[in-house]
């Protein structure tokens, strides 16, 4: 690839090597991921830089951004979570190639521009996402990461409007010079062609980028707040929110297949204890799910449901009451097996598409784990028995240590 | 890498004595099988009274109704997934599970199409999980949403094509066992159904086990249809309704011909969708100012699904004072000349890479697939439809967007909502 005219770039850095997977899939279209670690900064400063990167009138080369993926066909979009910030784009295969050096180009600049932290910028943003945030679900979700987590970077998840505003020029730029960076980069590319070429097609793109910085890492998350904390809001909501969490064993914790089929058998899929119960026995709810999710700072196990508004309480006592349940009776053998189907049927519908293959890869890729990690673990949970899920559901998953939100409007207080 | 222009794949069709259809498409890479049976049946053919209906029968159809879950038990038990959805112009059910799982999940089908025994406590349990759903997945549909939901009502006085068949509640809470099944009676039937298999297995192996599963069940004489009229007698009234949005919401729309079998101006008209916006432009001074525009042909019915009556929408946002009755001029006004061949050939053709794309990503996703096919033959498109839409943006896209755009001959309605302080 060749540096397009009037651009620039430092003469003669040296280059850290790129975390680049690349996850071959039969097909047209190629998807690509480029993950950056946040660390502990502020999801506000990721929130304004992906705004901007993805911005369809920024300009790239003099270009307005959307001309030049409209030039190719391409698809670019930024997703923010508490720890990442990930850029995600989808091409015809044909144009990969100059679709990586596009996404150099997009991220190869010395610093922020100017007019980003411009006030109609700013206030967009930050009516944008005091509005999401007075949506029932984010509301519930802003509430539970403050509660579980204080003080720790996950506690300040979604940003308010005052955030946005308080950001400074030189947030900005620490931003940019410890976060955008090869060192804390993960590239997954999944689509049509061999790895190989794939794999030296992104490494010649992504030479001419040179930005690196120092790894960026976030402090553990030990404990969560015990409790159920109520949170009332003026606009009564037509459902409320219930949400509970606990902190849990991570991946590589030999606890962890036991764990994944209890929580599967919990609430995963639509015929689990949780969704029987709340939704097809007491027609409480219709949505009732559950899962391990892994945040860099600790794994958890997250119970959702949207329940009938007067219906809280009952709600919270039906889902507690399966969890207690999960600790002191075995799985019947029927619900180790779905438990076990459910799981290898999860990993092989991943695998039947270029979306699910990145995806599945990025997960894994950007915490560090090894990506062969998921043969491993299939192959332990192929060996986990009901007392394993019984065991470990006491010991690593107490009902009495909850840390919960319900959220209703005024009139359906307690 | 190379990516071909369109899309290719060995496919084999079926249809059975009892009027059931079928369509496999055999691709060999695929570790999965995706299963979707779609009924030729949604909220168009509700009538009077039956608001809602059809979602609820679809509730009513994904399980056994013993309380257990029992038939997403099976599938999960098997390591698949499965879910199910209500369009104006058919009605879904898509698994994907294990290639084993074939005649399992075909056999769960059968039942769908068996008459439907509903106890009042079931339907009574159903509904509030309708309601529940409703609620949480449309909660401010009549406040701040977008106004889309009034350009079906502005656009078609019939009722079948005008009402709300998600969102009003009224005739699902009034529903009882007899009404409900009749619903069912004369929408869930085989001659209505189309099933579309997405897998690596032989195409005569899944011929065979749906033949035995689905292709034998007893057909049904055809009955009256509620719904079901085609006729297109738009108002053109605008409405205009004040909410607390940040933002003027313009929604205009005007009546699509039958698109059905004319996969090349369907993709011409997802194209126009995306052409648009820069012919409209962001307007002519700051106070005519369009933060975005958006257009697509449907307003009832997806993707290369448009059956008439349908519409193409564009949907609008500017500044909280923009001049609605401008913004419809200048929509019009480009929508002419593209229809007028003025469109720049150059950007045609780039964006066409982008809706050729949108479409080949659908092919990505084997259960996706499954869906969309089911949709195209479920309102009577060709198995084709898909490649030919690929093929057409790839070959000649400024001529199926300037024939797309010549189809938009109908009157335009709009609806708006803006700021309550600026309107006050």
């Amino acid at each position: 690839m060749s540096a397009p005219a009037g651009h620039s770039r430092p003469a003669a850095a040296t280059r850290e090597p790129l975390d680049v997977h690349v996850a071959p899939s039969p097909g047209h279209v190629c998807q690509v991921r480029i993950r950056f670690t946040l660390g502990a900064l502020s999801t506000q400063a990721a929130l304004l830089v992906a705004d901007r990167l993805c911005d369809p009138i920024g300009r790239v080369d003099g270009e307005p951004l959307a001309q030049c993926l409209e030039s190719l066909g391409a698809d670019l979009r930024a997703d923010v979570d508490v720890d990442h910030l990930t850029l995600i784009g989808s091409v015809l295969a044909d144009r990969l190639e100059p679709f990586l050096e596009l996404l150099v180009r997009v991220l190869d600049r010395r610093r922020p521009e100017p007019d980003w932290l411009s006030a109609a910028v700013l206030r967009r943003l930050g009516q944008t996402s005091d509005a999401l945030r007075r949506a029932p679900d984010l509301h519930a979700l802003v509430s539970l990461n403050a509660h579980a987590y204080g003080s720790h970077p996950y506690g300040r998840s979604h940003p308010s409007r005052d955030d946005f505003l308080s950001l400074t020029p030189a947030d900005l730029e620490e931003f940019w010079a410890s976060v955008l960076t090869r060192t804390n980069a993960t590239i997954v590319i999944s689509g049509p062609g061999s790895e190989q070429v794939v794999r030296a097609m992104t490494e010649s793109a992504f030479s001419a980028w040179t930005a690196h910085g120092t790894p960026l890492s976030i402090p553990p998350v030990r404990a969560v707040t015990r409790g159920i904390a109520q949170v009332t809001v003026r606009h009564s909501p037509a459902l409320s929110p219930v949400r509970l969490l606990w902190r849990v064993p991570g991946r590589s914790d030999a606890d962890y297949p036991a764990l994944r089929l209890g929580v599967v058998a919990l609430a995963g899929g639509q015929s689990s204890r949780a969704v029987r119960s709340l939704r097809a026995r007491a027609a409480l709810a219709y949505r009732v799910s559950g899962s391990l999710v892994h945040p860099r700072a600790g794994s958890v196990l997250l119970l959702s449901a949207d329940v009938r508004p007067g219906s809280e309480e009952e709600a919270v006592a039906l889902l507690l009451q399966e969890v207690a349940a999960l600790g002191r009776e075995e799985l019947s053998p029927m619900e180790v097996d779905r438990a076990v189907s459910l799981v290898v049927g999860s990993h092989e519908r991943k695998l039947d598409s270029a979306a699910g293959r990145a995806e599945s890869l990025l997960g894994l890729a950007s915490a560090g784990v090894d990506p062969r990690w998921e043969q491993a673990h299939l192959a332990a949970v192929a060996e986990v028995s009901a007392a394993d899920v019984r065991r470990v559901m006491a010991a690593r998953v107490d009902a009495a240590a909850v840390c919960g939100v319900v959220v209703r409007g005024e009139g359906t207080a307690p | 890498m190379s990516a071909p222009r369109g899309w290719r794949t060995t496919m084999a069709s079926a249809t059975f004595a009892n009027g059931l259809r079928l369509l496999v498409l055999q691709q060999p890479q695929r570790r999965a099988t995706a299963a979707c049976l779609s009924y030729d049946s949604g909220t168009r053919d509700e009538g009077p009274g039956e608001c809602g209906f059809a979602h609820l029968t679809e509730h009513l159809t994904y399980d056994d109704g013993s309380g257990g879950a029992a038939h997403a038990q099976v599938v999960e038990g098997l390591g698949g997934v499965l879910n199910a959805r209500t369009h104006a112009d058919r009605t879904s059910y898509w698994s994907h599970v294990p290639n084993t799982a074939l005649r399992t999940i075909l056999a769960l089908e059968a039942r769908r199409l068996q008459p439907l025994h509903l106890s009042a406590e079931r339907l009574a349990r159903e509904k509030r999980i309708v309601a529940a759903e409703v609620r949480g997945r449309h909660p401010h549909v009549s406040e701040a949403a977008f106004p889309h939901a009034q350009l079906s009502t502005l656009l078609f006085r019939n009722g079948a094509n005008s009402h709300r068949g998600f969102t009003e509640l009224d005739d699902v809470i009034g529903s009882d066992v007899d009404a409900v099944a009749a619903f069912h009676e004369r929408c869930y039937r085989p001659d209505r159904a189309v099933v579309v298999i997405v897998s690596p297995l032989d195409p005569d192996l899944v011929t065979d086990a749906v033949d035995q599963t689905l292709g034998r069940l007893p057909g049904r004489t055809r009955s009256a249809n509620a719904g079901r009229d085609r006729t297109i007698d738009g108002t053109g009234d605008p409405v205009a309704t004040l909410a607390e949005v940040p933002l003027c919401q313009i929604g205009l729309a005007t009546p699509l011909p039958d698109l059905v079998g004319r996969p090349e101006i369907a993709a011409g008209l997802e194209l126009l969708g995306r052409v648009l916006p820069e012919v409209v432009g962001p307007g002519p001074g700051p106070a005519d100012e369009l933060l975005s525009v958006q257009g697509r042909p449907a307003l009832l019915g997806g993707p290369l699904t448009t059956r008439a009556p349908n519409g193409f929408v564009v949907q609008c946002v500017g500044d909280p004072a923009v001049d609605d009755e401008a913004v419809e001029d200048r929509v019009r006004a480009a929508v002419r000349s593209i229809a007028a061949g003025q469109a720049d050939p150059s950007r045609v053709e780039a964006r066409a890479t982008g809706v050729r794309r949108g479409l080949l990503d659908l092919v990505d996703d084997a259960a996706e697939l499954a869906s969309t096919l089911g949709g195209i033959l479920a309102v009577g498109g060709r198995p084709t439809a898909l490649n030919e839409a690929v093929d057409a943006l790839a070959d000649d896209p400024s001529t199926i967007l300037q024939r797309a755009a010549e189809t938009l001959t109908g009157p335009w309605v709009r609806a708006t909502r803006r700021p309550s302080a600026v309107a006050a």
